[in-house]
């Protein structure tokens, strides 16, 4: 005899994954307009800057088709989704083909080695951009500009980030849709918020420090809306994910004082090796 | 209180709300269990109600009169047992007459319910002061209707036993627990219940595990230890031994799903063979299909050719034969989360320890949405 159960809930994590693969839709638009149509209008780009956005989410889609035929796992998965958000944080002035073969490369590590893909492309990239000392997550044209953007500018997306990872509402508007859905992991990126600010906001009081760019960074804001909580490589415990988003703001915190982009990544990435000792420890 | 669903019902299904009896199997089934002495030989003629094995504390007797035969292993609660097979002769000769004994007191009555075998029973309401007595006409399983349907249709027979326990016993409170969803059984009740002051019914959300008597306990605020749940089967059961000194002999059973004509509960013969019973009472509408014992979250995939009906039994539901497709974990945590007694499945997965507290009630299963047999896991069959 055979035990199972022979009835299912209704997959509440495929609609997770959708709803989460919609609502990064309007970042993609909007990464089109503002590193793609922007830079391209105003004479700093070629017609492949126009759709240099969309280049990178097909080709992530590709790489997961690949992913998925490989290892004969469902397309619609966590590796798509890792490596959507990878094509949306990539640093704006990245060589293409080095774009490409990194995401195939992190891909690769993925398949033998539990970690967040999303957060090792990025903490390589940022590693590769300082070694080349072309390190900046302003666009071309921004790099020009950027002296007169005010905050509306950066409530509105423009300013310093990823190649479509900057609007900053629909960040918000995202987190806001995401905290109704139970079983997104929200105490990880809760927590993480909480403590990354309450430590900045010490911070300010003791050394009286203001640098605009640690308290809206849409990198930090939007990784640990989407890349912190993926279910694949962060804790599965409730106690476990409110471990997890402490010590991530901390680290972060930590990691700000050498780079706040690196920090983030990299606490990221540290945290999702640890993950299953944490889920270990308190379970 | 502790959160609890409402579980998705997929298939869809055709309830016959005519009771079907399929009392006259050619052959039953009775399982030789381990330290029981067999007391006839083959080719003995047993009676109907004759004890045929017994040891030290139990005995168990005969549900038909006919011939003692071989001895076949079938299956029985997911196990391959020795059963002795008795050939049925259809004439339901007995011993003796039944004398009906008067019960007029509370030790009377405990005393027939340790003759009948209702043990715990007896010794609950001998031990504890009970305030309440709860009615459970729920049946948590999905697809198997035989505590509603034993209520609907043995309700004044149920409520008249109970009310005897409740004046033996000076229980104050009387509560018939019944899902709000289900309609017949709330109009029968509440055209009945006006007879019994004592008796209150209570409706009860569709929500899975409510059946059980721990969580049905918590869900109405009564404490462990004054209440008593009782299920319709056993009160109709206790009914039977007290008013009319019958043994248990039959079981009710439900053959459902959606791939039959009409989904029945059927009253059968302790140690029917599951095979006889579908053969004759039930129309397949599908060809491929697999029966599953006991119902989809706790049941388990069985062989009808070798599994037969034991007290336990609640019923079988027929499927189509579709293999499960599962998924790699990805650690989403549902299953951890939606445990009611706070079970880690995917440690168990993991690192291959079983936990005793686990209730096998399958709701990790269930909410996986990687459709992982975790129940397998928590039962330590995973070794393929």
């Amino acid at each position: 005899m055979k035990s199972n159960v022979y009835i299912h809930k209704t997959n509440i994590t495929n609609f997770l994954l959708k709803l989460t693969l919609g609502l990064l839709v309007p970042f993609l638009l909007f990464g089109l307009y503002k590193s793609g149509y922007r830079v391209y209008h105003n004479g700093y780009g070629n017609i492949f800057t126009l759709i240099k956005p969309l280049l990178y989410m097909v080709s992530a889609i590709i790489i997961s088709f690949i992913y998925a035929k490989v290892h004969k796992t469902k397309f619609i998965s966590y590796n798509l989704l890792a490596n959507i958000l990878i094509s949306l944080i990539i640093i704006p002035e990245t060589n293409f083909f080095l774009a490409i073969f990194l995401m195939l490369t992190v891909n690769v590590i993925g398949s033998f080695v539990k970690l967040n893909i999303t957060a090792l492309y990025m903490v390589i990239l940022i590693i590769i951009s300082m070694l080349c000392q072309n390190y900046s997550f302003l666009n071309i044209f921004e790099q020009e500009i950027h002296h007169i953007y005010v905050l509306m500018d950066y409530l509105l997306g423009f300013g310093y980030g990823g190649i479509c990872n900057t609007f900053l509402i629909m960040s918000i508007i995202s987190f806001i849709v995401l905290l109704c859905i139970r079983e997104y992991k929200k105490e990880i990126p809760l927590l993480a918020f909480i403590t990354y600010y309450a430590l900045l906001l010490v911070k300010l009081i003791f050394v009286r420090d203001f640098t605009s760019s640690f308290f809206i960074n849409n990198n930090l804001i939007f990784a640990y809306i989407f890349i912190a909580p993926l279910s694949t490589v962060s804790p599965y415990a409730k106690g476990s994910c409110y471990i997890y988003g402490v010590l991530l703001g901390a680290i972060t915190f930590a990691l700000s004082f050498i780079n706040l982009d690196l920090g983030v990544y990299l606490s990221i990435l540290l945290l999702s090796v640890i993950s299953p000792k944490i889920d270990k420890f308190l379970t | 209180m502790r959160e609890l669903i409402k579980l998705n019902k997929n298939y869809k299904y055709n309830l016959d709300n005519k009771l079907v009896m399929h009392l006259d199997p050619d052959y039953v089934y009775i399982p030789i269990k381990k330290n029981y002495s067999l007391l006839v030989k083959n080719k003995d003629l047993v009676l109907k109600e004759q004890i045929i094995m017994e040891n030290n504390l139990n005995k168990i007797i005969s549900p038909i009169s006919g011939v003692a035969k071989e001895i076949k292993m079938r299956n029985i609660a997911g196990a391959s047992v020795p059963c002795l097979v008795i050939e049925n002769d259809f004439k339901e000769k007995t011993k003796s007459m039944r004398k009906k004994s008067k019960i007029d007191s509370r030790e009377a009555l405990i005393s027939k319910l340790y003759e009948y075998y209702f043990k715990y029973i007896a010794s609950v309401l001998e031990t504890h002061k009970i305030n309440n007595l709860v009615i459970n006409g729920i049946e948590d399983e999905p697809y198997i209707f035989n505590n509603p349907f034993i209520l609907n249709n043995y309700c004044k027979e149920i409520l008249a036993m109970a009310d005897i326990i409740a004046d033996f016993f000076a229980i104050d409170k009387i509560i018939v627990a019944i899902k709000a969803s289900d309609t017949l059984n709330v109009n029968k009740c509440l055209s009945i219940i006006g007879t019994y002051p004592s008796v209150k019914l209570s409706l009860v959300d569709d929500k899975y595990l409510l059946g059980n008597s721990y969580f049905l306990k918590e869900y109405l605020h009564l404490e462990e230890l004054d209440t008593l749940v009782l299920s319709a089967k056993e009160l109709l059961d206790i009914n039977n031994a007290i008013k009319n000194e019958r043994h248990i002999t039959e079981s009710f059973i439900t053959i459902s799903g959606p791939c039959i004509e009409k989904s029945k509960v059927i009253k059968v013969k302790i140690g029917t063979l599951f095979k006889d019973i579908i053969d004759k009472n039930v129309k397949l509408t599908t060809p491929n299909v697999k029966y599953i014992l006991n119902g989809l979250m706790t049941g388990e995939e069985c062989d009808i050719a070798n599994t037969i009906v034991a007290t336990s039994t609640k019923g079988i539901i027929i499927i189509p034969d579709e293999k499960p497709q599962s998924e790699v974990c990805n650690n989403c945590g549902l299953c951890y989360k939606i445990c009611p007694v706070k079970v880690n499945p995917k440690k168990v997965m993991d690192t291959g320890k079983i936990s005793s507290n686990c209730l096998d009630c399958g709701l990790c299963s269930y909410m996986c949405p990687c459709h992982i047999n975790l129940r397998k896991y928590l039962r330590g069959e995973n070794e393929e």
